[in-house]
């Protein structure tokens, strides 16, 4: 088994506990949408496209 | 009212300069651009945080306005996300954004502090007026500046917490790191939302988001430099 074989195989066995398996991916995911959805609304901002714009 | 616009920044401020002590503490004893920028941007937030205290406790003063408006509005989220460029970028990328947010930073230093001010402004606002808001700008543009700052600030400090996360997730190690930068994020975004809630009127939103957002951070931070019954040589593996 190669290196890089061996290296895949041990990653594949480490896990985190149960509830951060599901838990991180799902954080992630929610926190890209937010982000997305607060860039999009400083862009309007500051195109003076919104309320409370300056 | 006491308690929303003086006690809630107050212990902003508070909590803001205490995080900052621990993490330039952690940069004299380990270096690193990253601690440095956190270390500066927790400052700033406690500049913030102070300026509106005072203004909850003895009324208007332009150059406390001033102040909040470039420390809290303007340079916070810039610096605390280009301390996470410099851990997640390559060093020139760094570098270069580095000068770019210096010479911005002190080009917006130098429109605040020559702004025409009018503080009625602030309470015909849909702001709730018991709040700062930089509608006591008159002065054409500057307010312009904020948004420029902030896109940068929640793009790399959120975003590159966000990501950190992930590729520790993608490799399952070092699971401490992986929930200290999704409390980061998630206390990032918090003055946010209490910025838009304060639009809509919810008085005390903003000042209330931003010290729970400090205070997420705070954990965050902690979470992410102590190990979860992890050996000493893994969590020195990646620099924090």
């Amino acid at each position: 088994m190669s290196l890089k074989d061996e290296q895949k195989r041990v990653q594949r066995e480490r896990r985190y506990p149960p509830f951060w398996e599901r838990a991180v991916p799902v954080m992630v995911a929610v926190i890209a949408i937010v982000i997305t959805a607060l860039l999009v609304i400083a862009i309007l901002v500051a195109l003076g496209m919104f309320p409370g714009s300056p | 009212m006491e308690f929303t616009n003086i006690i809630l920044p107050f212990s902003s401020s508070l909590i803001s300069f205490v995080f900052a002590y621990f993490v330039l503490k952690r940069y004299l004893a380990r270096r690193g651009p990253h601690l440095l920028l956190w270390g500066i941007g927790m400052i700033f937030y406690g500049i913030g945080g102070f300026t509106e205290g005072y203004h909850g406790l003895f009324g208007w003063n332009p150059v406390i306005f001033r102040f909040w408006y470039l420390f809290g509005a303007i340079l916070v989220a810039a610096w605390l996300g280009q301390g996470t460029v410099y851990l997640l970028a390559r060093r020139r990328w760094a570098n270069t954004f580095m000068i770019l947010l210096a010479l911005g930073s002190i080009y917006g230093a130098l429109r605040v502090f020559g702004a025409e001010l009018d503080p009625s402004l602030m309470t015909t606002s849909v702001h709730t007026g018991s709040e700062m808001s930089g509608h006591a700008i008159v002065t054409p543009g500057v307010r312009l500046l904020t948004p420029f700052f902030n896109i940068y600030g929640t793009f790399t400090l959120v975003g590159g917490a966000a990501y950190s996360a992930w590729l520790f997730w993608r490799k399952r190690v070092l699971l401490h790191r992986t929930i200290g930068n999704l409390l980061i994020a998630v206390g990032a975004m918090l003055p946010a939302f209490g910025g838009t809630f304060s639009r809509m009127g919810i008085s005390g939103a903003l000042y209330l988001s931003e010290l729970l957002g400090a205070v997420v951070m705070f954990i965050g931070f902690w979470r992410a430099v102590t190990p979860i019954g992890e050996t000493d040589a893994q969590s020195a593996e990646v620099p924090v």
